[in-house]
């Protein structure tokens, strides 16, 4: 029985996995694509940066401050067309951001769920004042992992068609 | 155009040559690369969010070679190694830094090998001391011909 168990246990998520890789072959987008943030909806241009380990957000107001002992963050998220949502999200940890010739920046990473064609993924995301940027979003590496590719040629190749967030 | 025919003729490479998107070379976030002629080989990373492509040059010496201005620098590899690269210079690069400002970077153009994709690529020379990888290989390099996989790293060989 045991020794039955163990491969079952073993056999099965390799199975399931080989499943998902084959119905979701990994797809190529553009380097600008449309994306939905979630909590809140909003939609952002966001550019697809290979550069980046993790995505980033223009976030204005940042405020840090302690619920029953644990971190949070209250932010407001502004997209390009200056629709804006407050939220309040757990802090995940204050990033260094080396610069080639500046100085380090502290800055708060909290989850946000992004949908980019059909992938969604709650991946950390920082956030940071890109008011005077042309794309207020950023999307890093740690969302595009084992599901995306960039063609540097392309824009706007696919909607947010993620099924809408469940309530919390 | 009178001033940088190099240039020039980058820009009529550029209109002539559009590959399919089947055509279109995979490759992955961190590469090697060849500068031809010579072959040094660095690591380059692969980035979609930049514009242009940079080289970390150290010690740039400035030569003037019949009214041509010439220059010759410095790449450490991060193997141990620093080969010395001499072009002409064939014009500047105005990059805005994240502090508001602006930097003026000297431009050469390197033919540049990714795999088998060789192309002639306009390259800033920048201080890239602090950052682990000598050279960013921006969209002017991958522009039609290139897409990233930015799952894997290291999947073509450097041409000599």
């Amino acid at each position: 029985m045991k020794p039955f168990l163990f491969a079952l246990m073993t056999i099965v998520p390799i199975v399931s996995a080989i499943q998902v890789m084959a119905s979701e072959p990994m797809k190529t987008v553009g380097l600008i694509e449309n994306v939905r943030v979630d909590p809140g909806g909003l939609i952002f241009s966001a550019k697809l940066d290979t550069g980046a380990d993790h995505s980033s957000v223009n976030a204005h107001a940042v405020h840090r401050f302690k619920r029953r002992g644990v971190r949070w963050v209250r932010f407001q998220l502004i997209s390009g067309d200056g629709k804006t949502v407050s939220l309040e999200r757990e802090l995940v940890r204050l990033a260094s951001i080396k610069r080639p010739g500046g100085k380090k920046q502290k800055r708060p990473v909290v989850m946000l769920t992004i949908c980019l064609g059909n992938v969604s993924r709650e991946v950390q995301v920082n956030l940071v004042d890109r008011s005077r940027f042309n794309y207020k979003m950023l999307i890093g590496r740690s969302f595009m992992r084992d599901a995306l590719l960039v063609d540097p040629s392309l824009k706007f190749t696919v909607e947010p068609q993620c099924p809408q967030r469940q309530t919390e | 155009m009178k001033r940088f025919p190099i240039l020039a003729a980058i820009i009529a490479a550029l209109l002539c040559a559009h590959p399919s998107a089947a055509e279109k070379l995979v490759v992955g976030w961190i590469e090697e690369i060849s500068i031809r002629p010579g072959g040094p080989v660095l690591a380059a990373k692969v980035d979609t969010g930049a514009d242009n492509t940079s080289i970390d040059a150290r010690n740039i010496t400035v030569m003037e070679r019949d009214g041509r201005k010439f220059l010759r620098f410095r790449v450490d590899n991060r193997n141990g190694h620093t080969v010395e690269i001499e072009r002409e210079q064939v014009g500047i690069e105005i990059v805005p830094r994240h502090d508001g400002q602006f930097e003026e970077r000297p431009l050469v153009v390197l033919e540049i090998c990714l795999g088998n994709e060789c192309r002639n690529t306009l390259v800033n020379l920048a201080d890239r001391s602090r950052l682990k990888y000598a050279m960013l290989l921006g969209r002017s390099f991958m522009l039609d011909r290139v897409v990233v996989n930015p799952s894997l790293h290291y999947t073509a060989k450097p041409r000599k």
